[in-house]
């Protein structure tokens, strides 16, 4: 109870200075809670354009016709029957079938051409949904196979962008932790001088580096408490408008994750913990503490 | 209890404040400090509350050499005493009752029972200052503070009682009532070392006496006279 009373000696002595450090760290928390939910979508995104594709497999004109289904069953095996997937053979009737519903001249002429040379008709197989990434190579090497065709490398400027930006929002996030658990030590530093005094009396009347670490450990944990309080509250009130404002941008963008709310209680926990922490940090370093023969 | 062996100070390399101080004090024993301005009393009291160690010489406490003893053996000495500083130092923006608690706290009754609180109130009694339990140290007049701070070391029941010029700031019945509760505590097993200008309180009071000169400690075993 006193320790307690011990560390609200800076809100009393300096409350102004408590008060604009909590703003701080509520507004750094936030940012970080808006990266890491950027980074995490992001993620997410970058995920499906490097997964999902529309793959074409176009047919060997030498394959007879009773070996299309087996082809299409050794396609399906190689990919997991499990895998969300889109599967269709285009066979030679179904697809003058599907070019008759457009072009019914055409179909009628490359239906005649057909009984001279079969092969003028293309035979695929469409597969769209998340894939491995080894099932291109993987199809090429199948008996009866031409050539595949992937949309996989269509993406690949804009993954290679996300990428970049995702590193970014990472070294921000690192960098902005850093920068408030550095302020908050530095604030539990200029708090120790305020309970430098009773520091050193406690000191001097046999208490021990835990007791006398309680007064700032306290102290930062209400500044990263508040501080947390605020960012959750932030993250409250803006996140829900900015995950819509965001995913609203583009359909690219639409694929980023919906506001997280436990979010704002990892913010609120993140805020005492680190509070506490530059607390126990800025206490453990101040000159009252260092060396058990000095006071 | 208390071992000191050629003991010198000096403050960042300049001349001696304490010279080639010997002295030695069992359990019980009650040694007035005296000596002009600038003599090193306080000097001598602060290295006796381990709050500043000796430059040279051996200096124990309760049998441990304080340049080897350990942190948690500091912890352990330093909980065994009571100290009075000159300048009394009250947390000042704790109670009087919590100052005193705090301290009775950290000497070990991590729990404050009834008993531990009839203790303060008592001492509290003693000094006249039941009334301002509740006050803040800091808006307590100089010579309240100065005996908050008495009650304050005496709350613990030390072993080892260290007071510097105690009663500098009191009237002539506070004076008497704090040296009471020194005889007091003294009576009661604790050593006492005080250090005092109050010549009528060394003349009235006749115990052992270390008279501080130009940093020279003289021991007289009698009367005091200075």
């Amino acid at each position: 109870m006193y320790l307690l009373k011990l560390s609200l000696r800076p809100w009393r002595m300096a409350l102004w200075s408590q008060l604009f450090s909590s703003l701080a760290v509520g507004v750094l928390l936030l940012l970080v809670a808006f990266l890491f939910w950027m980074q995490q979508g992001l993620k997410t995104l970058i995920t499906q354009m490097r997964e999902e594709q529309v793959m074409t497999v176009y047919l060997d004109p030498s394959l007879d016709r009773e070996s299309e289904e087996k082809l299409m069953g050794s396609v399906q095996a190689l990919i997991g029957s499990d895998a969300p997937l889109e599967i269709q053979l285009m066979s030679a009737p179904r697809f003058i079938d599907r070019l008759k519903q457009t072009y019914p001249d055409l179909a009628r002429e490359v239906e005649e051409l057909s009984q001279d040379a079969p092969q003028i008709i293309p035979r695929y197989i469409t597969i769209s949904g998340i894939l491995p990434h080894f099932a291109v190579e993987k199809i090429k090497e199948l008996r009866g196979v031409e050539s595949v065709e992937s949309s996989k490398d269509r993406y690949h400027h804009i993954v290679g962008a996300f990428s970049v930006l995702r590193w970014i929002a990472r070294v921000l996030i690192a960098g902005i932790c850093f920068a408030l658990i550095t302020g908050l030590i530095h604030l539990s530093r200029m708090n120790a001088y305020l309970h430098g005094d009773a520091l050193a009396l406690l000191k001097l009347w046999g208490a021990g580096t835990q007791t006398l670490t309680y007064p700032g450990m306290i102290s930062g944990a209400l500044v990263g408490l508040i501080g947390g309080v605020l960012a959750a509250s932030g993250w409250v009130t803006l996140g829900a408008w900015l995950s819509t404002h965001i995913r609203s941008i583009s359909t690219l963008l639409s694929g980023m994750p919906h506001f997280a709310a436990h979010l704002a209680v990892l913010l609120l926990l993140l805020g005492l913990f680190v509070g506490a922490l530059a607390g126990l940090f800025g206490t453990l370093f101040a000159p009252q503490l260092r060396g058990e023969k000095s006071i | 209890m208390v071992h000191l062996s050629s003991v010198s100070k000096r403050y960042h390399g300049q001349n001696r404040v304490l010279s080639e101080v010997s002295f030695n004090l069992k359990k019980g024993d009650f040694l007035y400090v005296v000596g002009g301005s600038g003599a090193g009393k306080s000097s001598l009291l602060r290295m006796l509350a381990t709050e500043e160690f000796p430059s040279e010489g051996q200096f124990s406490l309760f049998g441990y050499s304080l340049a080897s003893a350990s942190s948690s053996r500091l912890r352990t000495i330093r909980r065994a005493l009571g100290y009075v500083p000159q300048d009394t130092r009250l947390i000042s923006d704790l109670s009087v009752f919590d100052n005193l608690a705090l301290s009775l706290t950290l000497a070990g009754h991590r729990i404050l029972t009834a008993q531990a609180r009839a203790k303060i109130s008592e001492l509290l009694n003693r000094i006249g200052l039941e009334h301002k339990r509740d006050h803040l140290a800091m808006t307590l007049s100089g010579g309240e503070a100065q005996r908050v701070a008495v009650a304050r070391a005496l709350v613990r029941a030390p072993e080892l009682i260290i007071a510097d010029e105690p009663t500098g700031s009191q009237d002539r019945d506070f004076t008497w009532s704090l040296m009471d509760l020194f005889l007091k505590a003294n009576s009661g097993g604790s050593t006492v070392v005080l250090a005092t200008h109050d010549r009528e309180i060394v003349r009235r009071v006749r115990k052992r006496c270390a008279i501080l000169k130009d940093g020279h400690i003289s021991i007289e075993e009698a009367a005091c006279i200075y």
